[in-house]
């Protein structure tokens, strides 16, 4: 089957729309006005009025006079989604045509379901790489878009570590000579050159 | 009868050593920071006709060529025979523990995953299916507690029925380039490991597993196929990470997440501080140090009446040759026990409470901002720390750096952190007859003498500077019990091998002094003591203290008589303090530096610092006495 081909009928459809509109609402901060949601998640305006009303029937969403809201249970389905987002995102930008995204997409199709990846493919409009880490201020939490670190041997052991891009990093102290960052429950002191070369989404902390 | 060989892998503070601990019930050391066990540590257990051999390795966060406790693990997975590879894996962050699990399911060692933390876990509102990871993974999965013993004799059973023979487990498919690549390399690979795994390691630049290939040259054909991917061992790895990440997700479900109720964030706003933590760190070492002078000398002094009394108990009234020898022989072991071993072990055991408590890896981070300034990367504190215990001990701690330069580097350094026979000295010879203020103006020498040397060293040689990653522990709650066992492996090294060759080195100062040859370095080397201002006779203790350190005090008595403060002026007993504690001290640790590195370093690094130690001394000396 060929993906990226939303086809009506296919129930996961629905699924995608949802997320996609979490996404966007997740993007902008949290809140948004149905238009923007019509603008950005670019399919038939019927589908979103269905995703919507599903929405917030499973508490993931709240609106007041046409503004949509996430609530603390969207918010974290949310992050979830761009997570996996940035996974994927992180592989898509090293290779240049449409045709080689394809063919990497087929690695993450082993283990990860076609859903996400129809949404993958389906995203393009994700704005921005984020800031170095090292510019995050103390405090405050982020994704992981990127490292960018030459060195093999250090980007494995990172990855084995678990910091590793579409994490949520949080810069709990600073030091001079190091970040002390804190993924899921466990903290790390990272250099301050390492911090550098990893790219950060920063986003407000709920 | 059968045998089975099991390892115990996982990444550094899992709890290797605490459920080593929880099968066996022998007393195996646990700690709290990354790197302890630079060895491999072994138990044996035997339960109904079938002898089980535990093996404890070096944690490890995957399989990489990083350091050289990493490649401890590696070859005791890949070059040994072994029947089971026990994983533990972390249930409070499942994916980065699976990580590893995947690298060793890919290279067909039948794997028995072991889940500890669980209740740590679910204090967190995290909540992992066994069952349905044992079905993802295909292979046994036990959730264990090492401090109840929860899951361990059932984790037993699981060894006693696995099957040598390589399971059918979870298999990460990489993308098409990527498996055509694996292919195509296999066809080229030799010996008995599984030619997917050696591949895999291959594409990821893993130069350990190079030697493997038929033919290099095949490795640029396969680059070839593999231009997609620029960056091939990245994408590897993430693909592992991937699969990792997508398998905890599937087996973990997240609940409510309540507030936790503790949270040592607060110690660490102080511990890791800019300027606090400084302040934290350096304090913490005075009192240590205040510590370990106090109580270490009360305890010496209870050591001393107690070895006199039973020293005089064998009551040699005749000189002969041979009594005379003996007797210094047993004044050497008797100095080694009395004074060297309070010290050694009270500064290992509050250096355990330190590592437990998971403390000192904070202390490493504020260590690195002035090791990182002599081009030392934040672990080699830990060698540069056990070194104010014992020397030799210390330089063997320095395996857990990455590379042979910053080795022997850390380990020239050894050379001015003073030993506990040095501090002694510092303080029984110095402090006694030189006033507290010059005891301590000989250890600030040695620091200065220290820095000098490693300035001078990073400014020569092109180290590359190793950045800074480290995984900072949770604080926990020491366990008395872990922290003697702690101190006592690593007093191992000491009682074993040092207090013996305390002896010998008595005995061997006691039959250069039976013939007399101690008289006859007088005159010969009486230029480097006239280069330090010092009496002629004073050459004996300093040379012959690298035999026995603990006995220089003794043999500076001998040759100046009891009444030091009249021989020598104040100044020149700090010239005396400083050259003897200055340089590699003891022949022990010369015999650790050739152990470790070759004679043809360890040499030079002893005759180097000692050559530099004395010029350094009597420059200062020079400059001293011009006031």
């Amino acid at each position: 089957m060929e993906k990226g081909v939303i086809m009506t009928g296919n129930p996961d459809v629905l699924r995608i729309v949802k997320e996609d509109i979490l996404r966007t609402i997740a993007e902008k901060k949290g809140k948004i006005k149905i238009n923007i949601i019509k603008r950005d998640v670019k399919v038939y305006f019927s589908f979103i009025s269905k995703a919507i009303e599903y929405l917030e029937k499973e508490g993931f969403i709240q609106s007041e006079k046409g503004v949509y809201e996430l609530t603390e249970k969207g918010v974290r389905k949310a992050k979830d989604i761009l997570r996996k987002h940035f996974v994927f995102e992180n592989y898509f930008k090293r290779t240049r045509t449409k045709k080689e995204a394809h063919e990497i997409a087929h690695i993450l199709e082993h283990y990860v379901s076609e859903e996400v990846i129809n949404n993958i493919q389906k995203l393009s409009t994700f704005k921005g790489k984020g800031n170095s880490l090292a510019k995050l201020k103390i405090h405050k939490s982020g994704l992981i878009t990127n490292i960018a670190i030459s060195d093999n041997r250090l980007f494995e052991r990172m990855a084995s570590m678990g910091i590793f891009p579409g994490e949520e990093i949080t810069i709990t102290n600073e030091v001079p000579n190091a970040v002390i960052i804190k993924i899921k429950n466990n903290k790390f002191a990272l250099d301050k050159e390492i911090a550098g070369k990893v790219m950060v989404l920063e986003y407000e902390k709920s | 009868m059968k045998n089975l060989r099991i390892l115990l892998v996982g990444q550094p503070n899992v709890g290797k050593s605490s459920l080593l601990n929880a099968l066996v019930g022998q007393k195996v050391t646990v700690s709290n920071y990354p790197g302890t066990t630079v060895e491999i540590t072994k138990a044996k257990k035997k339960i109904n006709n079938t002898n089980i051999e535990f093996v404890d390795t070096p944690g490890i966060y995957s399989i990489s060529d990083r350091s050289e406790e990493e490649e401890v693990t590696e070859k005791a997975l890949f070059n040994e025979e072994l029947d089971v590879a026990v994983v533990i894996a972390d249930a409070t962050s499942l994916e980065r523990s699976l990580y590893v699990v995947l690298q060793i399911i890919e290279s067909l060692i039948p794997v028995v995953l072991v889940l500890n933390f669980i209740e740590d876990a679910k204090k967190k509102g995290i909540d992992v299916d066994c069952e349905k990871l044992e079905r993802y993974l295909n292979v046994p999965v036990v959730p264990i507690n090492p401090l109840t013993k929860r899951g361990t004799s059932q984790l037993v059973d699981i060894i006693m029925k696995i099957k040598r023979a390589p399971m059918q487990s979870y298999k990460i498919e990489y993308d098409d380039h990527i498996e055509k690549g694996i292919n195509k390399l296999s066809n080229y690979i030799k010996g008995r490991l599984p030619k997917r795994f050696i591949a895999l390691r291959i594409l990821e630049e893993d130069k350990h597993f190079y030697k493997y290939l038929k033919k290099q040259r095949i490795l640029e054909d396969v680059k070839k196929i593999l231009k997609v991917h620029p960056k091939l061992a990245e994408d590897i790895a993430i693909t592992r990470f991937g699969t990792a990440s997508f398998i905890a997700q599937k087996v973990t479900q997240m609940c409510s997440l309540k507030k936790e109720k503790k949270s040592h964030d607060g110690i660490d706003n102080i511990l890791l501080h800019k300027t606090f933590g400084l302040l934290a760190t350096g304090l913490f070492f005075i009192v240590i140090f205040g510590i370990l002078l106090y109580l270490g000398n009360f305890i010496q002094t209870v050591f001393m009446n107690t070895t006199e009394n039973i020293l005089s108990s064998f009551g040699m009234t005749d000189h002969s040759i041979v009594s005379l020898i003996l007797m210094s022989g047993l004044t050497g072991l008797a100095a080694g026990i009395s004074i060297a071993l309070p010290y050694v072990f009270l500064f290992y055991l509050l250096l355990g409470l330190l590592e437990d408590v998971g403390i000192l890896s904070r202390f490493i981070v504020n260590a690195e901002r002035f090791l990182k300034k002599i081009r030392l990367p934040g672990k080699s504190f830990i060698p540069l720390l056990l070194g104010l215990g014992c020397t030799a001990p210390a330089t063997r701690a320095t395996r857990i750096l990455s590379s042979k330069k910053e080795q022997v580097y850390t380990a020239s350094l050894l050379a001015f952190v003073p030993c506990s026979s040095r501090i002694a000295l510092i303080m029984g010879i110095v402090g006694y007859y030189g006033g507290i203020i010059m005891a301590f103006s000989v250890f600030a020498t040695l620091f200065v003498a220290g820095l000098i040397w490693a300035l001078g060293i990073a400014k020569i040689t092109h180290l590359e500077r190793e950045p800074l990653l480290l995984e900072l522990p949770p604080y926990r709650k020491p366990f008395v019990k872990n922290i003697l066992a702690k101190s006592w492996l690593r007093m191992k090294d000491f009682v074993y091998i040092v207090v013996p060759l305390l002896a010998l080195g008595g005995i061997a100062y006691g039959i250069l002094e039976v013939v007399g040859l101690t008289s006859i370095i007088v005159k010969p080397l009486s230029p480097i003591t006239s280069w330090l201002g010092l009496p002629s006779e004073t050459i004996v203790p300093l040379v012959f203290g690298f035999l026995q350190k603990d006995l220089t005090g003794a043999m500076l008595i001998t040759v100046l008589g009891s009444d030091i403060s009249a021989a020598l002026a104040p100044l020149q007993i700090y010239t005396f303090g400083t050259a003897a504690a200055i340089g590699i001290p003891c022949i022990i640790s010369l015999g650790m530096l050739i152990r470790e590195f070759g004679s043809k370093k360890a040499l030079f690094i002893t005759a180097a610092s000692i050559i530099y130690g004395i010029l350094f001394t009597g420059i200062i000396w020079r400059i001293f006495s011009i006031f």
